[in-house]
């Protein structure tokens, strides 16, 4: 009788296993725990929206969606991957993904990704931050990279047009500071955490420099280039202290005539200062160098605490759709990870300055992957600091910079 | 049975107030102090937490941070940092007590409007400081600039030592009115008369401050400075939105680098062992505090 039983229930099992991707429509039900750390009320609305959307093909699933600060985010996976309390969808800034795999957190979804149609939509590099030794283990959601906002009006007040290399840079900002002395020409955040090493980034590899040799002659070039900016006034020496946000207040209050910084401020320059007449054109490229940028965006994965996986698949790659992706960055000012994004929305070509911000994209490359990435950036952060003080010349502090990133690199 | 719990009456009711209480400390307080110890002596960090089993590295984590990080570094700041912090605002709050512990119309709601300042969550004040400490445009350099007292702008927060001196200024005007607070408690409970009687023997101003008012307010200062001290050295958010341990970690104290190592580098162990260099601080001070409270009670 025993055997019998475990027969018919090994049987309904496999029957199940079949049944289930052609009836997974109508069948799936269940809860499904969503946190993310977006902040802005754009972002809030269209998570809501798409959830709705999610709801009218599922009616039986409850997405709960829970927002928190990104500090308090990262630090709830952080012993989530002790305590296995977790959602079943995480968001994640894509540098960070890769130590979060590692640490057990994110689900390998392998088999769902390379079933997937939508898969080959994605760019390389977005794409790569989900990835770990060959498996997948989430989706890039959405992309942003940054490029160089100007005030038109103080530009050409100066008689300056738009700045394409270095030395243009250097040019228009020592028009800038003879016309505006009160003003400081530019500003970029050089503080001592990731967005850091976020915006010394495109300077870096548009002189060739690159994360692998930081005593690159690239990357020193472009320490020095910062020194620079600061000693001859250019830059104010708060940009040591100061986030993205603070610079983006700056710019906005008139203190600085340009900034580095990327496009989730589009919306929020427009709303608070509207009669600002500003634009955005690509950061300047080495004279001898390329154009180049640094991506940022957010990833979202299934967590390994996640019970039903095809109720997750389902949130995910329907989250992850072109056509949810798409609307939703455009909603939000960001860009879709994917090359089909344009297909559902004119925003990226319409829109002069996501126009800008689009043409960047396809010049940013990621950081990382790597496990001890955060690790990693605080020493990029921390040498680029010694250079802007003074400590250390730019020579000194990126090849010792080389010298602990590559011990924590391996 | 009956007759058990008739004869121990006292000593099982005292356990039932006191066991619950113990437990509950035990679990949650000291279940993480004691898990914290055991990792700190481990290897876990990014690579190895999902590990079934983690390997001991006994005291490398400890010497690692000494020789290879910057925890020497950070115990110097740290101890400087409260070391001026307290000084400070144990003068000022001492002054401000004394003053406002005469007796006129505004004492009181002066009083009143200090304690303010302690109710304000200490990130809104981190905030605001931040902004006023600015090299170009924050108030404290214009006043500076503007009053001749500065030629030019102090950059505050870009170098080492003054990132520090804005940290601790920004923490004093903080803990001022907090140490105030309990000193004016400690103030009002010297009794009058002993003055009186002070003054018909022909005591001065000066006379009676050190040889009254600070003796008889000895225990109110014993545990302002315990308190202050156990406050001050354990800071974080002020550190963490002013300067987050920048310039160069020139303001890193231990709770920020403890944070950032198990937080933002995801190396448990490390920032375990930097916790615990913290947590032994202070169970050093507290240590002292005892030893000092029960000589009081024995004279």
């Amino acid at each position: 009788m025993k055997k019998m039983l475990t027969l018919l229930l090994a049987l309904c099992l496999c029957l199940g296993a079949f049944a289930a991707p052609a009836s997974a429509q109508e069948t799936l039900s269940g809860t499904l725990e969503f946190w993310h750390y977006w902040s802005a009320d754009s972002e809030f609305e269209n998570v809501d929206l798409v959830v709705e959307k999610f709801n009218e093909i599922y009616p039986d699933v409850e997405v709960v969606v829970t927002s928190f600060s990104r500090d308090e985010l990262m630090k709830l996976y952080t012993m989530g991957a002790v305590s296995g309390e977790l959602p079943d969808i995480a968001m994640m800034d894509n540098p960070e993904m890769n130590a979060f795999i590692k640490m057990g957190l994110c689900a390998d979804i392998t088999d769902y990704v390379t079933a997937w149609d939508q898969t080959s939509h994605y760019y390389e590099g977005p794409m790569l931050s989900c990835m770990d030794e060959g498996r997948y283990y989430g989706l890039p959601h959405n992309s942003n990279c940054l490029e160089l906002f100007y005030d038109v009006d103080m530009l050409e007040g100066a008689g300056c047009t738009p700045p394409t290399t270095w030395s243009e840079l250097m040019d228009v900002c020592a028009k800038l500071k003879e016309t505006y002395p009160n003003v400081y020409p530019i500003g970029f955040s050089a503080n001592n955490n990731e967005e850091g090493t976020f915006q010394f980034a495109p300077f870096m590899l548009s002189a060739g420099g690159s994360f692998d040799q930081l005593d690159s002659e690239g990357a020193i070039e472009a320490a020095a280039l910062w020194k620079d900016m600061i000693d001859l006034g250019y830059a104010p020496k708060d940009v040591m202290s100061w986030g993205q946000t603070e610079v983006n207040t700056q710019f906005a209050s008139g203190n600085l005539a340009m900034q580095v910084n990327g496009p989730w401020n589009i919306s929020g320059l427009r709303a608070d200062v509207p009669d600002k007449n500003w634009n955005v054109t690509l950061i300047p490229k080495a004279d001898d160098g390329v154009y180049a940028s640094v991506l940022g965006g957010e990833n979202l994965a299934i967590t390994s605490a996640c019970e039903n996986m095809d109720l997750a698949w389902a949130f995910l790659s329907f989250m992850c759709n072109g056509e949810n992706t798409a609307i939703f960055c455009a909603n939000v000012g960001k860009f879709a990870p994917r090359d089909d994004g344009n297909e559902y929305t004119d925003f990226w070509t319409s829109d002069p300055i996501s126009a800008v911000f689009a043409e960047g994209m396809q010049y940013a490359l990621p950081r990382g992957p790597h496990p001890r990435w955060s690790e990693f950036s605080a020493v990029v952060s921390n040498a680029v600091q010694e250079v802007l003080t003074g400590t250390k010349t730019p020579e000194q502090a990126m090849t010792d910079a080389q010298a602990a990133g590559s011990a924590i690199m391996g | 049975m009956r007759k058990f719990f008739a004869r121990n009456r006292e000593p099982l009711t005292g356990a039932l107030f006191v066991y619950p209480g113990l437990i509950f400390i035990l679990l949650m307080i000291g279940y993480p102090v004691v898990y914290n110890f055991i990792i700190s002596f481990k290897d876990v960090d990014v690579m190895t937490v999902r590990n079934a089993t983690h390997e001991s590295v006994g005291l490398a984590n400890y010497l690692s941070l000494w020789n290879e990080g910057i925890l020497p570094q950070v115990m110097v700041q740290t101890f400087t940092f409260t070391f001026w912090c307290i000084v400070f605002q144990f003068a000022f709050g001492l002054l401000l007590a004394v003053f406002l512990n005469q007796d006129f119309k505004t004492a009181k709601p002066i009083r009143g409007l200090l304690l303010i300042v302690w109710v304000v969550p200490m990130t809104v004040s981190a905030l605001i400081w931040k902004f006023m400490f600015q090299t170009n445009g924050g108030l404290i350099n214009v006043a500076l600039t503007g009053l001749g007292l500065a030629n030019q702008p102090v950059e505050w927060l870009i170098n080492g030592s003054t990132a520090m001196a804005a940290l601790i200024i920004t923490n004093c005007w903080v803990g001022i009115p907090f140490n105030m607070i309990l000193l004016t408690a400690g103030l009002q409970n010297i009794p009058e008369d002993v003055y009186e009687s002070a003054s018909i023997d022909g005591a001065n101003t000066i006379q009676r401050f050190f040889r009254i008012t600070m003796p008889m307010l000895r225990p109110a200062i014993m545990s302002v400075l315990i308190l202050g001290v156990i406050y001050t050295f354990k800071v974080f958010d002020l550190v963490y939105i002013m300067t987050s341990g920048g310039p160069m970690n020139q303001t890193e104290l231990l709770s920020t680098y403890a944070y950032r190592l198990s937080f933002g580098e995801y190396q448990f162990s490390a920032g375990a062992a930097a916790s615990n260099v913290l947590f032994l601080c202070l169970l050093a001070v507290a240590a002292i505090y005892l030893a000092l409270v029960r000589k009081d009670e024995v004279m």
